[in-house]
């Protein structure tokens, strides 16, 4: 139950959604913009946040379906998590981590805007469109944009007040491109990550996506880098990975730091040893 | 610009069209609950966890929790009073799929847009589907043999 | 009674509330929503251990809708089972997290939530004690100063004042030192876990209001509805007949409904606006850490044993987590002491068990009171003694089984009839999950399968008088209705007293109505609905009140029928003479008075009665443990397999397998589900259950969102088997069985799991990261 109360807005364009934005924010107000509204009424719940006001995404036909032309997939930004495992079949990586995000009535609603947003540490949908290089439709007061994913998340930012998220964009030929992917809990499935690895290879080259590990989903043009440094063992790169990742392990009670180190080790390893077997 | 903190909502619920004047902030669950009486929505958790409140919206399954009463404009919702269906109710009885009876209503629910979906899903595909729920009473097998039971029934008939 | 087969008991019966609930029509506590109802919300603290400086209310008043207010110097009582320990709103100080503060009514929920949080309260934070040993070792931390003070509220128990000790039980038998004497070999261990919760699908919620005329009427999802009566009258000071108590059914309980809690706050909550009615409901957070927990342990056990394997002597030291507030943990942590030993023969016995107070959220009764805590230390043990006398585990308990002739840890004499057979349990045990010696096979992926085991007893540790009621009335149909106080959690009580009603009566069970919903007002008096004493109690009640039906019967038909009563039998709905059944009339015409063809007539209305009371318990020693703590014991055997791998330390549940004497299986679906649920209750606690509390004692995982629980992908395959050792006294020799299934579960579970991984788990929950922590050790 959420104790407080705030105005509801249903726009029909991208336009009239930050018209709607920007009067509110003149009056003082803040609004959010609001797609699954999983995390929002949960947190509204919990006194965390109290918006004045939400704008419903849902019905803006922009943010809604996705489309597969010649080269590029164009994901909605309220597409859902069970939408894309159940349809958007050129993109498996997306598919089988949107699968492992939630429960299914959950992913019924979430959407992939609201799990790259989310207030979480995990946003694990965001690590296909980075190992992607896919691109964000971003839509702000000064017009639509659009931006690479990786600048546009790096280091856990997320977007400008008022800026609200339009579509994705891959190119079809990466989003096929061959695949690891693993998520570890603490212990039941449905659980947020202790470590999520993805990892995608293209050209010969290696790059790899973790959520859970740190306070925020990333990939690293170093660890990147050392994962592709054939010098090194596949042990050697693992621990050289590890030890430049962008920020402190995360030590809570889903799982120690130590942990971890311990699990995030033979993800790398396994991910590695699974690219060499392929190749 | 509407500035008000309620909204009118015109939606079906089994099938029976209402209007009506919402609170914004109100869940559909809430709503549910107290505006049409629809008690077999169970609160569970309010949080999305435990799908005990699931409802089908146009035949999908969602945590009515987690969703607002004025996002159900222009859906239909159904819950388990507007069920016809009823082979997946006497197999729950049957296989003595419940025992407290309160994570019943959201499975079986959850069921049976599982089984309309995908009539013959597997174990996996079940598992998919029915981890949204939690029971705390059975082991689950019985809730599983009861969707198989089903399934076995549908085969056989078609 | 002549000897006939059974035709209801013993067979396949579908629930008698099954349709209700498939078709989502049982209504529970909370789906009564009346308009004039006024909604309660709590404000709890956010501290575990902090001074109550000051609480200013003045702000909610901003807030539309609000009706009143009330803390805790409203009511500052203290209230409780066992030791009257607790405000129902916190006074002074606060003493775990998310303890009730304050609680404001209005109109609509959200109004009264939306002012609670403008209540500004300040606090003064006081160091906290996080755990068991922490609370036994520092004595310069009182969580109840005045503990000397309190009041008891039953006989034995021992509360230590100056100390954070709220119950210790001590158990002494035989001669400890002549038993490590015999002993060649010795083990030592030491276990512990956090606290946990019931996690009841359903949380606890509560109705109340106060009539003009000072009736005060409790509509509660409560085990025990006229425990809410008595104890609310004890410290309201209300008459118990000026309180009506109404449970509808349950959605799940698990012990965890036992506790009279809420319905104190619904009461205070009522009174502060004239009496009109209120409702208060749990939020699942709240319904986590406000209410009470299942209860944690620090256990240390020392075994003996002799060459060959022959017990010979055993001391435990139970430190029982209870957290701020005693309530029923007290009485858990002397259930434990008075089957320490588990159901195995040991001569000398030695146990401490203490239920400590701590700065987490108090414990109440769990499925199991205390065994499945004691078992997972005892049964872990056993694994370790069997390694180290090299023998196989099931051997080690088919020799110590304990047996007629043989002493509990109490001193009680146990025969057949009181306890069961073990070593049939056992041996069952070993064919229904194909047990070889040889234990662990390794698969084609390199995961090691293997299998562990635990054997358990129980006695249930009633009152001296718990009693339990029922009374019959008849439709003009013929038909009957079964009135009784126990409470339908989803165990099936109703069903099977409705069978043993039917068996009784010769009469089809479609033609028995149960009344599902429990009034103090109109049902006979029952203690509780907890420690698998339903069956038991209310089982022999419905008997007694069969009895008395067919005794008046018989009277009215030898009037009708012209012949003695001795000459009658009923069944099938008649009343027929034994030797030529075609002499008789129906149950239907004289149920309400039986007509004469000329007009007159004869009798009245027929309405049976009948009741039990458990015998023959008497309290414990305070030096020696001697005494009778509880009328029967039911023994089981139980195995896990798992599958682990040893590279990641993940694993998974393959298969729970249980054998229970249940003395007389009177539903097999049923207590086949009872099994199944409780193994999984037992897993899913032993496998990912578990409170984590930040160095301030704060519970981090309040909500399902982290506080694991097994989902249905997680399942094993369950193997459930019964021995029938018949109970002389029980109905049709039924013993209690709703909380068998979970006792042996962590145990069984842990032992698998230390075989697979060379180590031993003697801790909760069996995350991977904890079998890496204990695996680590080895490697570096
Ligand atoms: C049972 C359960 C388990 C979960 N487990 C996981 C897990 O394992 N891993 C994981 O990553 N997450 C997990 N989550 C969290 C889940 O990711 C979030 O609840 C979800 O991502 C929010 O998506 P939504 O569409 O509902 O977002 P909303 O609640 O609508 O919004 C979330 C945030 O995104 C912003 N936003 C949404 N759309 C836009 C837009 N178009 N433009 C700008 N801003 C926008 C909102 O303002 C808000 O700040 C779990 C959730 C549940 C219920
Ligand atoms: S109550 Fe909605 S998911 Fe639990
Ligand atoms: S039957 Fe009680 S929660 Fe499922």
């Amino acid at each position: 139950m959420i104790s407080f109360d705030f105005l509801y807005f249903r726009p029909k364009s991208v336009h009239e959604a930050l018209q709607i934005y920007q009067d509110l924010s003149h009056e003082g107000l803040q609004a959010v913009f609001y797609n699954g509204g999983t995390e929002i009424i949960s947190r509204a719940r919990a006194g965390e946040v109290q918006p004045d006001a939400v704008i419903d995404m849902k019905g803006i036909a922009d943010c809604q379906g996705y489309r597969d032309e010649a080269e590029w997939i164009t994901i909605g930004a309220a597409v859902t998590l069970s939408n894309i495992t159940d349809e958007i079949n050129c993109f498996p990586l997306m598919q089988r981590i949107a699968k492992e995000i939630a429960t299914r009535n959950a992913r019924n609603k979430i959407s992939i805007a609201g799990n790259v947003l989310s207030s979480l540490n995990y946003r694990e949908a965001l690590l296909p469109f980075l190992l992607t290089d896919s691109v964000a439709v971003v839509a702000g007061p000064a017009g639509i944009k659009e931006e690479n994913t990786a600048a546009l998340f790096a280091n856990g930012s997320r977007l400008e007040p008022g800026k609200l998220l339009v579509q994705f964009k891959t190119e079809k030929e990466r989003a096929g491109a061959n695949y690891f992917f693993k998520k570890k809990t603490k212990q039941s499935a449905v659980n947020y990550p202790i470590a999520t690895l993805c990892a995608m290879k293209r050209e010969g080259k290696i790059t790899a996506g973790f959520s859970g590990i740190c306070t925020f989903p990333f990939k690293d043009a170093k660890i990147d880098r050392i994962l592709n440094d054939h010098a090194l063992t596949i042990s050697a790169r693992a621990e050289e990975a590890i030890a430049h990742l962008p920020e402190k392990m995360v030590n809570d009670f889903h799982a120690s730091a130590g942990y971890r180190h311990f699990v995030l080790e033979q993800l790398l390893i396994e991910m590695l040893e699974h690219f060499e077997e392929v190749s | 610009m509407d500035k008000g903190y309620f909204n009118l909502v015109d939606f079906r619920a089994n099938g029976v069209p209402y209007q009506l004047f919402v609170r914004n902030a109100d869940t559909l669950l809430h709503i549910l609950r107290e505006e049409l009486g629809l008690m077999s929505v169970k609160p569970g958790c309010e949080n999305g966890d435990c799908g005990s409140c699931t409802v089908l919206m146009d035949n999908v399954p969602v945590n009515a929790c987690h969703m607002l009463a004025v996002e159900a404009d222009s859906h239909h919702i159904t819950t388990i009073e507007g069920l016809e269906d009823t082979k997946l109710q006497e197999a729950f009885i049957a296989n003595h799929a419940l025992q407290c009876g309160y994570c019943t209503p959201g499975f079986i629910l959850n069921a049976h847009a599982l089984l309309s979906h995908h009539p013959d899903a597997d174990e996996q595909k079940i598992n998919e589907w029915l981890e949204s729920n939690i029971c705390r009473c059975t082991g689950y097998q019985e809730i599983k043999e009861a969707i198989q039971t089903v399934q076995k029934e549908l085969e056989g008939n078609g | 009674m002549t000897e006939r087969p059974l035709s209801v008991v013993g067979h396949f019966v579908t629930r008698v509330d099954g349709y209700d609930k498939a078709y989502g029509r049982t209504k529970y506590t909370a789906d009564v929503s009346l308009p004039e109802t006024l909604h309660v919300q709590m404000l709890t603290s956010p501290y575990a251990h902090a001074k109550i400086n000051h609480i200013d209310t003045s702000r909610i008043w901003d807030v539309q809708g609000v009706r009143a207010v009330v803390t805790g110097n409203d009511f500052p009582i203290r209230v409780g089972p066992l030791v009257a320990d607790r405000m129902p709103l916190a006074v002074d100080k606060v003493r775990y997290y998310g303890e009730p503060v304050a609680l404001v009514i209005a109109n609509k929920p959200h109004q009264a939530k939306a002012a609670c949080n403008k209540i500004k309260v300040s606090y003064e934070q006081l160091p906290v004690i996080n755990s068991p040993q922490e609370a036994m070792q520092n004595e310069s931390v009182l969580i109840h100063e005045q503990l000397n003070d309190y009041k008891l509220q039953v006989e034995g128990i021992c509360a230590v004042p100056n100390t954070n000790i709220a119950n210790h039980t001590k158990i002494r038998k035989g001669d400890m030192e002549k038993g490590w004497k015999n002993s060649d070999k010795i083990v030592e261990a030491e276990f512990s876990f956090s606290p946990s919760d019931h996690a009841a699908l359903e949380t606890r919620a509560v109705r109340a209001e106060i009539l003009p005329d000072g009736r005060v009427m409790i509509y509660t999802s409560s085990q025990g509805p006229f425990y809410v009566k008595k104890l609310l009258s004890q410290f309201l000071k209300i008459d118990e007949g000026k309180i009506s108590v109404q449970t509808s059914m349950l959605g799940g309980a698990f012990g965890g409904k036992g506790c009279v809690q809420l319905e104190f706050l619904a009461y205070l909550a009522s009174k502060a606006v004239g009496g009109k009615m209120v409702r208060l409901v749990n939020s699942r957070e709240q319904d986590m850490v406000t209410s009470p927990v299942h209860i944690g342990l620090h256990a240390k056990v020392k075994l003996g044993a002799d060459s060959a394997g022959k017990l010979q002597a055993a001391s435990y030291e139970f430190l029982f987590d209870g957290g701020a507030y005693s309530d029923m943990g007290a009485g858990i942590s002397k259930a434990g002491a008075v089957d320490c030993t588990g159901p195995y023969k040991i001569d000398n016995v030695h146990c401490d068990s203490y239920c400590m107070y701590t700065n987490h959220p108090y414990a109440t009764s769990f499925r199991g009171f205390g065994h499945p805590e004691q078992a997972f230390a005892m049964e872990r043990t056993m694994d370790m003694l069997a390694k180290e006398l090299a023998m196989d585990p099931l051997e080690l308990r088919m020799i110590n089984a304990i047996k007629p002739g043989d002493t509990t840890p109490t001193q009680v004499h146990l025969n057949a009839s009181n306890l069961g057979d073990l070593p049939s349990c056992l041996r069952k045990l070993k064919t229904l999950t194909d047990y070889k010696e040889t234990k662990s096979k390794i698969t084609k992926e390199g995961k090691i399968r293997t299998i562990g085991i635990s054997a358990f007893w129980k006695t249930s540790s009633t009152p001296p008088n718990a009693t339990a009621g029922v009374i019959l009335t008849f439709n003009t149909d013929g038909s009957i209705n079964l009135n009784c106080g126990a409470v339908e959690l989803g165990q099936g009580s109703k069903t099977v007293l409705a069978q043993i009603l039917a068996e009784r009566l010769q009469m089809d069970m479609k033609k028995i109505n149960v009344t599902f919903e429990v009034s103090t007002e109109y049902d006979p008096h029952q203690w509780k609905t907890v420690a698998s004493s339903t069956t038991y109690l209310a089982g022999r009640a419905v008997l007694a009140a069969a009895d008395d039906i067919i005794r008046q019967l018989k009277q009215i038909g030898s009037v009708a029928l012209r012949c003695s009563p001795d000459d009658l039998n009923v069944g099938q709905r008649l009343i027929y003479l034994k030797d030529s059944p075609e002499y008789n009339m129906k149950i239907k015409d004289v149920v309400v008075a039986y007509k004469y063809p000329n007009g007159n007539s004869v009798g009245g209305l027929v309405i049976g009665k009948g009741s039990h009371v458990v015998r023959h318990l008497t309290p414990l020693d305070p030096h020696t443990g001697f005494g009778k703590p509880g009328p029967q014991w039911t023994v089981g055997a139980q195995a896990v397999e798992t599958e682990y791998d040893p590279k990641t330390h993940a694993y998974r549940i393959i298969k729970a397998a249980t054998v229970l004497d249940a003395g007389k299986v009177i539903n097999p679906a049923l207590a086949i589900g009872q099994m199944r649920g409780g193994m999984y209750l037992g897993l899913s606690w032993a496998s990912r259950e578990s409170f984590s509390f930040d160095e301030q004692a704060i519970v981090c995982n309040p909500s399902f969102r982290s506080y694991d629980v097994m989902r249905i992908q997680d399942h094993p395959d369950y193997l459930v088997d019964f021995v029938e050792t018949p109970l002389v006294d029980g109905p049709y020799g039924a013993r209690g069985i709703g909380e068998y299934g979970v006792i042996g579960m962590a145990g069984a579970l842990a032992n698998s799991l230390s075989q697979a991984s060379s180590c031993n788990i003697n801790q909760l929950p069996i995350i991977p990261e904890t079998i890496w922590k204990l695996t680590k050790g080895d490697k570096q």
